[in-house]
């Protein structure tokens, strides 16, 4: 009697359960689950090629060069995305690598070849090139599935060329720093033209914030933090007390994905320096070597700070609750050629 | 009678007294008399062993003669780093290991001289002993330890030595972690400490990484100077242990896919094994939120994965893919949290917002 009673109530739970489970409306597709080794981000250097970090901040390697057909130079990586702008060697054309991580794929992109400076929106979704003679800048939009020339524009007084350049979410607007002292920072727009903002120092950074038209610049004339609201409306310049010490010598900037954050690289005094963006906190990292860079990899709370191809390669980890200088053991393991499929019918 | 034991024991006194003046010429030394008034060196021939690159002092005592005395090195040579002074210090830093032997001459104001060959051995020191300083006995995964090495005291010549680091795994699905390695990417670091020196010069200041699989990473440090192995024969080997710990979720994603949402979860499990994975949806609805629990076995997924050959570049680390298909309006959807579970615990719950 009692093992009737046990075995109907055991029934019963298994069909309350299944009903349970089958009522609800996320289900797992265990057959589909994947497991991989994690992608950091990538490296380029002449010697090497592109290398992909393995592991994770702090437990991180080298990976096996990714080899393409065709030889590459002045390769820039798309922030928290897995492909990157590449200028084919020779001239002859500028390059989209995409699926770094796991197949990768390289395209022609129909653009002028030789710009001089390139610089992803911070989702990546666009990119921003500048060709010095005579001035030209290209935005392009839709990356990194559908790419397309959104808006160029002949810019003005850049005999000396630009310092920095930084470009908005969806590609609506472009910042440019000249390469001149003092360096006049003009906000670019298909609409409103070049304005000019502000004037920095000649070391400066510029980025915008994540899907926003609000940006920030390291670099005023005494180093300081200043953010950019409203750009394109009721412009508001807010300077930020950032660093205990004068940022005399910026290398970059960029803000963390939820823009509560900005991250500044300092050559000198070697540092990164973590501030709120409404400048109430800051702190300051020292750093053994001068950045030279802060570029955000892959891993979106990771960016490198040094060149590669020369001894161990800096990295900041922006983990808000651990945020730390990390090496990366500048080390190959034996080369092989990774196999990759080519996308669009472009160059293999 | 009397009086002829008497003058006997006269004499034999006055011989006794001869022969037993320092100053007579017949004393164990052979130092030579010049003149009546005798002068004399009052040293021990074999003097006290000096240390290489060890300050060393040695006064040379003289008795009889007029002062003042004059000494110089009359034949053979002292130990390189050595001098003698004209008052009769020996002294400075030896610079060679070997055994030198030496004539010192002293003079007196009247011209009278005295020699003697003296014999003087310069040795090494004592071995110093290399410490690692800056290690712990245990660590965090993913850490990066910096640490140097010094010496018990300084050495006199220069030392060469290695740190050599070998890891014993401890986990479930054992591997070798690529990751716990040197600075400069290898398991071996080279260093060399100047003579007189307490520590190596570095170029960049030595740190490793734990890497993220459990288990003990080993250091043993081996040093040398002019070819001579100078490490003990006991070494000191230091360990720092990774022990098995829940896993650690680092970063998740969520892509929306057509049948629903792929949830990315990337982290690392020390002992190499996940069990089972928690996802929680909080589902909007007109009645208020309401929380879904979906708990997924991945333990046989994970096996198959720290079982792969792909798995071992990456220690104990991993980007896990679990697609979900939805039912109803996706947009409903708010957040989804993920725990993951092995045999030693749980994750942190760890959200991400739609």
């Amino acid at each position: 009697m009692t093992e009737r009673r046990l075995f109907h109530r055991l029934v019963f739970r298994a069909f309350v359960l299944m009903a349970i489970c089958s009522s609800l409306p996320a289900q797992p597709q265990s057959e589909m689950q994947q497991i991989r080794g994690p992608v950091l981000g990538f490296l380029f250097d002449h010697k090497t090629g592109i290398r992909p970090v393995l592991g994770q901040p702090g437990a991180a390697t080298l990976g096996r060069t990714i080899r393409f057909r065709i030889p590459l130079e002045n390769i820039w990586f798309a922030p928290g995305a897995d492909f990157a702008v590449a200028h084919i060697s020779g001239g002859r054309g500028l390059a989209l690598l995409t699926k770094l991580s796991t197949a990768p794929a390289i395209s022609l992109l129909e653009v002028p070849t030789g710009p001089s400076l390139v610089a992803f929106s911070p989702s990546a979704d666009s990119v921003a090139l500048f060709y010095p003679n005579p001035g030209r800048l290209l935005v392009l939009t839709g990356l990194p599935d559908a790419p397309q020339v959104g808006w160029d524009f002949q810019l003005a007084a850049v005999e000396e060329g630009l310092a920095a350049l930084a470009v908005s979410d969806g590609g609506r607007a472009v910042l440019a720093a000249a390469a001149t002292a003092p360096a006049p920072v003009w906000m670019v727009t298909p609409r409103t033209g070049q304005q000019l903002l502000y004037t920095a120092s000649p070391f400066v950074s510029l980025t915008f914030l994540h899907s926003s038209l609000d940006a920030a610049i390291v670099g005023g004339l005494n180093g300081e933090v200043v953010l950019l609201r409203n750009l394109g409306g009721n412009n508001q310049v807010v300077s930020l007390n950032t660093a205990s010490e004068a940022l005399r010598h910026p290398v970059g900037i960029a803000a963390a994905g939820d823009n509560r954050t900005l991250f500044v690289a300092s050559a000198e005094p070697p540092a990164i320096v973590i501030s709120s963006a409404d400048g109430t906190r800051s702190t300051t990292l020292r750093c053994r070597y001068p950045p030279t860079r802060l570029e955000r990899m892959l891993n979106g709370s990771l960016y490198r700070i040094s060149e590669a191809g020369n001894g161990p390669v800096w990295l900041f980890d922006a983990t808000p609750s651990n945020p730390r200088i990390l090496f990366l053991p500048d080390k190959l393991p034996a080369e092989r050629s990774i196999p990759f499929r080519s996308a669009n019918g472009g160059l293999r | 009678m009397k009086a002829v034991r008497a003058v006997a024991n006269v004499l034999s006194l006055a011989l006794l007294i001869v022969f037993w003046h320092p100053a007579c010429g017949l004393g164990l030394e052979g130092v030579q008399p010049s003149q009546t008034t005798l002068v004399n060196i009052s040293a021990r021939v074999v003097l006290p062993w000096a240390t290489l690159g060890t300050d060393y002092s040695y006064a040379f005592e003289a008795s009889g003669g007029v002062e003042p005395y004059t000494w110089t090195i009359s034949e053979g040579a002292l130990p390189p780093g050595l001098v003698l002074s004209s008052s009769g210090l020996l002294s400075g830093k030896p610079q060679e290991v070997g055994h030198y032997t030496f004539t010192v001459t002293l003079r007196d104001s009247t011209g009278a001289t005295a020699s003697k060959t003296f014999s003087l051995l310069v040795i090494l020191p004592p071995t110093p002993t290399i410490t690692l300083t800056g290690l712990k006995s245990t660590a965090n995964p993913a850490e990066q330890i910096d640490f140097d090495v010094e010496l018990s005291w300084p050495y006199p010549r220069e030392i060469t030595g290695s740190i050599t680091l070998s890891f014993t795994p401890n986990a479930v699905n054992e591997s070798d972690d690529p990751a716990i390695q040197f600075m400069n990417g290898e398991r071996t670091l080279r260093f060399t400490i100047p003579a007189g020196r307490t520590t190596p010069v570095w170029e960049i200041a030595p740190s490793l990484q734990t890497g993220t699989v459990a288990g003990n990473i080993k250091l043993k440090v081996k040093y040398s100077s002019d070819g001579t192995d100078l490490t003990p024969l006991f070494p000191l080997v230091y360990t720092i242990s990774i022990a098995q710990a829940a896993p650690v979720i680092t970063a998740v994603e969520v892509v929306r896919t057509s049948g629903g949402l792929e949830v990315i979860t990337t982290g690392y499990s020390t002992p190499r094994e996940v069990k089972s994975a928690t996802f929680e949806f909080t589902i909007k609805q007109a009645t208020g939120t309401n929380t879904i629990s979906v708990k997924v076995s991945v333990e046989s997924a994970f096996s198959t994965w720290y079982s792969s050959e792909d798995s071992a570049a990456y220690g104990s680390s991993f980007t896990y893919a679990q697609p979900f298909t939805i039912k109803g309006d996706l947009s409903s959807i708010e957040s989804v949290s993920i725990t993951l579970t092995n045999s030693t615990g749980s994750s942190e719950a760890t959200s991400v917002e739609f």
